[in-house]
């Protein structure tokens, strides 16, 4: 338990540092599971430990981190740009995290994935399994969701 | 003193980003390429001279790592600086860059200062377009 605790910490510090440096979005911890999400990007880590994060969000976060980014009008942003954020941002914050998880040794990470999911499509992200930590967010231009899966850490 | 420099990542953002830090910094830079991983690099160097090289790790097909290896083991680019800027962060991670080339490192997610601050170590042109003190040292990380 102490180790989930310490591990969900390090997530946070990851996403705040982030969003709040590269994308000038703060955020708060948000109870329960935030509220419909239009997209999804995943990455997968290895090294003295594996595993794979997965964060949902909304078009308002993408939209604004492309803005705030790139210092864009709103209809100058696209789907392929808001993709490139959101996929930036997860390697930036599983890259952050596996830093602070053990900064001597190289961890691997993958290409992140991105997905939009179908407006009838009430993706909540993984359920509640073992292995699993989820943080849900709130932030000014949406909510957003991470699911950490990693069964040596969780 | 205005200089060439080629950005290698495979984000558009982030290559967008690290331009737009370089010129309000106050660097000049006569050519700035762009590249969206090391194989891509290779190709844009070929007829252009670079002054300096800001590359990711972490890109599809050619990763900065390689990009790094096959730089070094070419006679006329092996001493084109590379800062290399990434998510990728270890104290391995750093030093292995190290070793395979690079003068500098930055870890994202990174302030403006850290580019510029980096930018003036390695490559040692101010931001008036003067070369600095030639005893500097790049930045070598908290090994």
């Amino acid at each position: 338990m102490a180790n989930t605790k310490m591990i969900q910490e390090m997530l946070t510090r990851a996403i705040f540092e982030v969003f709040e440096k590269m994308y000038y979005i703060f955020s708060e911890p948000l109870r329960g599971d935030g509220g419909n999400y239009q997209m999804k990007s995943t990455i997968n880590f290895g090294g003295s430990t594996c595993g794979s994060i997965q964060m949902l969000l909304s078009r308002g976060i993408a939209e604004t981190m492309a803005q705030n980014m790139l210092n864009l009008q709103k209809d100058e942003v696209d789907l392929p740009i808001m993709a490139d954020c959101v996929k930036e941002s997860l390697n930036m914050i599983c890259g952050n995290f596996v830093r602070k998880l053990d900064p001597d040794r190289v961890f691997d990470l993958s290409i992140p994935i991105f997905e939009t999911i179908p407006q009838n499509d009430c993706d909540r992200g993984p359920e509640g399994a073992d292995h699993q930590l989820t943080l849900t967010f709130v932030t000014d231009c949406g909510n957003m969701r991470l699911t950490m899966t990693a069964p040596e850490l969780l | 003193m205005s200089f060439n420099v080629l950005i290698v990542d495979d984000s558009g953002a982030m290559r967008a980003v690290i331009k737009k830090v370089i010129t309000i910094s106050g660097f000049k830079m006569s050519l700035c390429m762009e590249a969206g991983n090391g194989r891509e690099a290779l190709e844009r160097l070929q007829g252009n001279w670079v002054d300096v090289i800001i590359s990711d790790i972490n890109m599809p097909e050619m990763g900065g790592m390689e990009l790094l290896q096959a730089l070094n083991r070419d006679e006329l680019y092996r001493n084109i600086p590379v800062i290399v800027v990434s998510t990728e962060g270890s104290r391995e991670r750093m030093k292995d860059a190290m070793d395979r080339g690079a003068k500098g490192f930055i870890k994202k997610p990174f302030l403006p200062e850290d580019i510029r601050s980096i930018l003036h170590e390695v490559i040692g042109v101010g931001t008036d377009g003067e070369y600095q003190d030639d005893s500097r040292n790049a930045d070598q990380g908290d090994f």
